[in-house]
């Protein structure tokens, strides 16, 4: 593992950062184990190294501190900040940015990706800016929050724009090796508009006085503060000077292994609702357990491309992610190890071990992934309730934070994957307001839908509140009808269901409809061990009437809205499911039967053969 | 060669014996009602197993969903028939007997090797022993085996029909 970390470790140390887009090209390379000590001049925005004894000494700027080693414009196409690209490949569907606005009863799947099932920001009439305002807290800067300078002067909040700066790439979210950057302080200044200070601020170089979001449009750093209105004055810093050596140089502790606790803060996943002793003994997963970090198998190289560890075989993502088939269950699990094939004495890639299997048909290889067994937590009757980082902010301390927040994330679901197997999935509901033309819903974002239809929303008293009832249902979209100049039918997409106004003005609600349909995305972790897997309990832990993978419901409870069963979400045929459960529960006879038949057959064969060997040898007549 | 032992719950009728060693008794012996069933059920046994066993080979596709099912249940049936079949053969088989010359003798043991192999290997699968790398050479042994027991089963069908019509 050192090898290869070595081998793609690094370091540019010239100053030669026109030509670093260039692979190879005007880089310097430590190629050691040992990290390169940071020890940098900080520069700001436009280049110029900051002096922190100045009074309105400028926050740092990574692209320009970074970027004089390292390549940024290559790193910004790499996996965690390309999402707005349209030329980035979008790869398997992952976790969406899921916009929830209670009062509106809206839970709506964004992603830049072209992941089936959700909504391209600016198809929704999503802002670049409204979408740093969203999602920032757990964005690592760059892509949405760094759009090049003509599409900041062009959009509609360029005077916002310029105030805040561009959200940059905080190396740091990711990089530091200790906990001494604070990304719940960085979404802090997101959240403060801060966008240019947020990377200085949240290293704890220096601390921000003031806030972007209440500076006016035509705010101008250089001006003195406005002495009536000092919460005008915008942003200014106050350097921690102990951070800086007598050089005026910055000492950042860098690593490229971070520790799983910076992936966490926007990679976290909890189960709620669950008793207290049982987070307690709650368990990890398994490759950590065993002192693995995130970043030993997904890796990336310079391009930042990170393996996603799906294995993915197909162009273009193969050849994109050059590490992607390797670092997979199967590369490291099945792979080779320094050529030698894998056997169940040869252990892979940072030992894994040889999964044995025993008494597994391999077809259950074809039909299943490795993660439907061993990822997510142990199955029940009905899947439970799941709040991530993307979605529920966690990581920020909150005390108005509940299990019941939405939205509601199920997991484990036993869903169908793009390549037809079954995994185990998480699974949100959209739920939303939007415009059906043909077949196309477009949706409204909860703004729009309470300029249009705010009196006839329902009030809110609850926290949070339930879901609307049919009577509010139509008078929104009555509401929504009414509005001057909308293109397409007003529409209600939850629960699976379409609701629309019939030509007597009643509600309609159709299910089935593509744009109403659950959105899953696979789950990866945590990863059970063998003696902890699916299976371990013999074939009756999935073939049996009852076994959460074929008959569990997708839902909280089996009444809940949408409460499909597992086969049916899989639409596979109710009588086979039961037929199979059936022909399990005579398995042991079965059995036992046929054991006792080739028995007896293998007994026959043996003394026939011996009555033919005597025979020949003449002594028998 | 001494007459076949006839224990009195023998299901080979009296008729076919005594028999001499390649003696010339042509009388028809008729199957009983248990040898009907047995060769009933081990007949819709390797029908079923063949058919989808082998059904990608004829194009009906990847062994899974109904089909894969069929072929469980009807392992009971193979495994059913097949025994009880050889078992009641068995006696003519050990010796000469009225139309069981060696042709056909040597397929029953033939068949009843093919059988023992398709069986074994399926059967270990279904224990916790065999790895995936064990399972899948079972799995071909146990393809090889089906596809030898089919084969044979041809001459040993057109042996018997032969061996029918002469009596």
């Amino acid at each position: 593992m050192r090898r290869g970390v070595a081998s793609v470790v690094v370091l540019g140390l010239a100053a030669a950062c026109c030509a670093a887009d260039e692979p190879g090209t005007g880089l310097l390379r430590t190629d050691s184990l040992a990290p390169y000590v940071h020890r940098l001049t900080l520069y700001d925005h436009d280049g110029a190294a900051i002096d922190p004894t100045q009074d309105d000494a400028p926050p740092y700027s990574p692209r320009m501190t970074c970027g004089k080693c390292h390549p940024y414009d290559r790193i910004a196409g790499g996996w965690h900040f390309n999402e707005p690209r349209p030329d980035a490949f979008g790869g398997r569907s992952g976790e969406p940015w899921l916009l929830t606005d209670p009062a509106t009863g809206t839970v709506l799947p964004l992603s830049g990706r072209g992941w089936p099932g959700a909504f391209a920001p600016e198809a929704v009439g999503l802002s670049e800016w409204q979408f740093v305002l969203r999602f920032g807290r757990h964005l690592p800067g760059g892509g949405y929050g760094e759009p090049d300078g003509e599409r900041r002067r062009a959009a509609p909040e360029a005077a916002r724009w310029r105030v805040s700066g561009a959200l940059e790439i905080d190396c740091l979210v990711c990089h530091a090796a200790a906990m001494h950057h604070d990304p719940a302080e960085r979404a802090r200044q997101v959240e403060a508009q801060n966008f240019r200070w947020a990377a200085t601020v949240a290293a704890g170089l220096a601390v921000v006085r003031g806030e972007a979001r209440k500076a006016p449009d035509d705010w101008d750093p250089e001006a003195p503060p406005d002495l009536d209105r000092p919460d005008r004055s915008g942003p200014r810093l106050v350097y921690d000077r102990a951070r800086f050596d007598p050089d005026q140089r910055v000492l950042f502790d860098l690593t490229r292994r971070p520790p799983a606790e910076r992936c966490y803060f926007c990679h976290t996943v909890r189960e709620v609702g669950v008793e207290e002793e049982r987070e307690l003994r709650a368990g990890r997963d398994v490759h950590l357990a065993a002192g693995l970090a995130c970043t030993d198998c997904h890796r990336n190289e310079l391009d930042h491309h990170i393996v996603r560890g799906y294995g993915a075989a197909a162009a273009p993502e193969r050849e994109l992610l050059g590490g992607n088939a390797a670092l997979s269950c199967e590369g490291c699990h099945l792979g080779t190890s320094g050529g030698a094939a894998l056997g169940p004495d040869v252990a892979g890639m940072h030992g894994a071990p040889y999964p044995q299997h025993r008494g597994l048909p391999p077809l259950h290889f074809e039909k299943m992934t490795c993660t439907a067994c061993h990822s997510g937590p142990w199955p029940d009757m009905t899947a439970r309730r799941f709040q991530t980082a993307l979605a529920h902010g966690l990581g920020l301390a909150s005390r108005e934070r509940r299990d019941t927040d939405p939205p509601l994330i199920l997991a484990p679901i036993f869903g169908r994957g793009a390549d037809g197997r079954i995994e185990a999935q998480r699974m949100v509901w959209p739920a939303y307001w939007g415009r059906l033309e043909g077949e196309r819903i477009t949706p409204l974002l909860p703004e729009t839908v309470r300029k249009l239809a705010g009196a006839a929303l329902p009030r809110v008293a609850k926290d949070p509140p339930p879901p609307p009832t049919d009577e509010q249902i139509a008078a929104v979209l009555a509401a929504l009808g009414r509005a001057e100049g909308a293109a397409g039918e007003a529409v209600y997409i939850r629960d699976g269901r379409l609701y629309r106004l019939g030509a007597d003005g009643g509600l309609v609600v159709t299910h089935g409809h593509p744009g109403a349909a659950a959105y899953r995305w696979a789950v990866g972790h945590d990863v059970r061990p063998a003696s902890q897997s699916l299976g371990i309990g013999g074939c009756t832990d999935c073939h049996v009437d009852g076994a959460p993978i074929v008959f569990g419901y997708a839902a909280t409870q089996p009444a809940g809205p949408g409460a499909l069963r597992m086969f049916e979400l899989r639409g596979e045929d109710p009588r086979l499911v039961e037929a199979w459960a059936a022909g399990f529960a005579w398995r042991p006879v079965f059995k036992v039967f046929a054991f006792a038949c080739v028995g007896v057959m293998t007994l026959v064969l043996l003394h026939g053969g011996l009555d033919g060997l005597l025979a020949l040898l003449g002594r028998r007549p | 060669m001494s007459s076949v032992p006839q224990p009195a719950s023998s299901p080979i009728p009296a008729t076919a014996a005594p028999a001499a060693v390649g003696g010339a008794a042509r009388e028809r012996r008729s199957l009983s009602a248990w040898e009907h069933v047995a060769h009933t059920v081990a007949l819709v046994g390797v029908g079923v197993q063949a058919v989808t066993g082998f059904g990608e080979g004829l194009g009906l596709g990847e062994l899974e969903g109904w089909r894969l099912l069929a072929h469980l249940c009807g392992a009971g049936l193979f495994a059913a028939g097949f025994t009880a079949t050889m078992l009641l053969w068995l006696p003519r088989a050990r010796r000469a007997v009225p139309g069981m010359g060696w042709v056909r003798r040597t397929l029953y043991w033939l068949v009843l090797a093919a059988g023992v192999a398709v069986m074994w290997p399926m059967l270990l699968a279904m224990l916790p022993l065999a790895g995936t790398a064990a399972q899948e050479e079972l799995v071909e042994w146990h393809e090889a085996a089906a596809l030898t027991l089919v084969v044979l089963m041809v001459p040993h069908t057109v042996a018997s029909l032969v061996a029918r019509l002469r009596c």
